[in-house]
């Protein structure tokens, strides 16, 4: 199996504080991995990390090293705004861009110059791929915020796909949904794997089981565990983790 | 000791029917002004046909001509030449101090610029007579004279320099603090998420302010402007010691002109012996309150409409 990302002795400091510590792991090309481990335990800070929008919050400071098909993301020769279109990323809570639906799609395209027949075609395949298509293909012009929040989601979801990445990453992206349309975005990331690496971050723990082909376990900044969904949840070695799993609140 | 429930609601009570009259005094204020106008102006307006006092080219207030265009047009060109020389100023300078800025540059700059705000008008008045002024007569007046004679609104023969333009570069900076202030305020409550989400996609930092930023703000910018052209309509002082007040249609922004605002301040007062003289100048004072009422009810509702249907 193949690794697509390798993260290699990765530390964040957010203003002196160490956030995550000696991080090391690989994340197996077109499955899902999960990140999961209690709040605050830096879960986001290392999604964020991978597609450098950690960069955005003042005060941090990574070391260390993270590779994209072999390639050090922060080395000095990335071009910030490539690797993000490489490696989309949806957030816990969706957000519309202030435009109708078919220029929310469009947007990223847009900015890498498709236009005319070819935006369309993207348009349509990305709200089809994010299973959005049926429910808005005679309402494109309308302003997405009149969406309901579950199709917000699948929205940001096609908006993400729309510039083709190679990696998805998702920060809890069910958990300001209702129960229905989680289900729903569930669904569509359980499906991306086929053409896309995931990784996703969740605080649900039956999600994880559900969605996951690896779960990382996170614990206080450090990876305390990774491993095969099954192993894991079915034969955690850390006392952490077995705490965690079984629902123990640590 | 407790207070009873009784005396806390009355307290209750209190503070918000004071509350109610005070805004019921500050909004019934505007219909008291436009009602003592209208009464003044009474005598006037059923003595001439408004078509007349509105289109009327001639203001010859001895022979009972009160042509009110030459000031209408005067007082529509200077507050235009002002929003445009300020309105993309402005917007980047508030893009700039929003998005760009540490927050040390803009914590010494916003307050500088609010401050021009406090800066009494007279003040412009006089730097525009010692600077704007000069400035047209000598450089730009004789620039146009010889290079755009057939440029529609620019073109001139001689410009002393008190002109519409004069106007409307003060009027212009008279209007920076507010434009930008409220225009800062409105790019920085975009919420953050909406940045991070369009720089997911990898769009650059300009892409994102240009396509997000900006649209997400553009109802608030708008008030932003209202607030602007509201303030440039009504400037009086500044505008009447540059403008020239001379009361013929400007063809030019090299021209005089005699905006209304300077009409009313220049002459209220002083020849009230010509009959209907002070019906005519209250008359022109309605008009220029109903201008500004007109214009901010219209931005608020056609434009708003237009924007949330579209955007939000």
């Amino acid at each position: 199996m193949k690794a697509q990302i390798e993260v290699r002795n990765l530390s964040l400091a957010y203003r002196g504080n160490l956030a995550l510590k000696d991080i090391g792991v690989d994340i197996p090309e077109k499955q899902v991995t999960a990140i999961i481990g209690p709040s605050g335990c830096g879960k986001s800070s290392l999604l964020r990390c991978l597609n450098r929008m950690i960069d955005l919050i003042p005060g941090t400071k990574v070391r260390g090293k993270v590779t994209l098909d072999g390639e050090d993301i922060y080395g000095s020769r990335v071009d910030v705004m490539d690797l993000r279109k490489r490696v989309g990323m949806i957030c816990q809570k969706p957000v519309p861009l202030p435009m109708s639906i078919y220029e929310n799609v469009a947007f990223g395209p847009r900015l890498y110059g498709v236009h005319g027949k070819a935006l369309k075609h993207a348009v349509e395949r990305s709200l089809r791929s994010a299973g959005l298509w049926e429910e808005v293909k005679d309402r494109l012009k309308e302003p997405a915020i009149r969406l309901s929040i579950g199709q917000q989601q699948r929205l940001c979801l096609a908006r993400g796909l729309a510039v083709e990445p190679e990696v998805l990453l998702f920060d809890e992206p069910t958990s300001s949904l209702d129960p229905v349309s989680a289900r729903h975005v569930e669904q569509q990331v359980a499906e991306l794997k086929r053409d896309y690496t995931v990784v996703i971050v969740t605080h649900d723990l039956h999600q994880a089981k559900r969605v996951a082909d690896h779960v990382m376990f996170l614990y206080l900044g450090e990876l305390i565990e990774n491993g095969t969904t099954t192993q894991v949840f079915e034969s955690p070695q850390d006392y952490w983790t077995r705490m965690y799993v079984a629902g123990a609140g640590i | 000791m407790y207070m009873t429930a009784g005396k806390r609601r009355i307290k209750d009570i209190i503070a918000g029917r004071a509350m109610l009259v005070t805004t019921a005094f500050s909004t019934g204020l505007v219909f008291a002004i436009a009602m003592g106008l209208y009464l003044r102006a009474r005598p006037l307006l059923a003595s001439q046909p408004l078509f007349g006092l509105f289109f009327g080219e001639t203001w010859l207030p001895s022979e009972g001509q009160f042509g009110l265009k030459p000031f209408i047009v005067g007082t529509v060109w200077v507050t235009a030449i002002a929003i445009i020389i300020a309105l993309p100023l402005c917007l980047l300078t508030a893009v700039f101090l929003a998005e760009y800025a540490p927050q040390r540059v803009r914590s010494i700059v916003k307050p500088l610029i609010d401050l021009l705000a406090g800066i009494p008008s007279v003040v412009y008045g006089v730097w525009g007579i010692l600077v704007v002024v000069p400035f047209i007569a000598d450089r730009l007046g004789p620039f146009a004279v010889a290079n755009l004679k057939s440029v529609p609104y620019l073109s001139t023969e001689y410009s002393a320099g008190f002109s519409v333009l004069a106007g409307g570069v003060v009027l212009a900076i008279m209007v920076f603090p507010v434009i930008i202030s409220v225009s800062e305020e409105v790019l920085r409550a975009v919420p953050a998420e909406q940045r991070e989400a369009a720089l997911a996609l990898g769009a650059t930092k300009f892409e994102t302010i240009r396509k997000v930023v900006i649209r997400k703000a553009l109802p608030g910018l708008l008030a932003a402007v209202v607030l602007g052209v509201s303030r440039a309509l009504g400037e009086t002082m500044a505008v009447l010691m540059v403008a020239g007040n001379v009361p013929m249609a400007p063809k030019s922004v090299f021209d005089a002109c005699y905006p209304l605002p300077a009409l009313i301040a220049n002459n209220y007062g002083e020849v009230m012996s010509i009959p209907m003289y002070d019906s005519a100048l209250l008359g022109s004072a309605l008009i220029l309150l109903i201008f500004v009422l007109f214009f901010n009810i219209a931005a608020r509702t056609v434009f708003g409409r237009m924007l949330r249907e579209h955007i939000q």
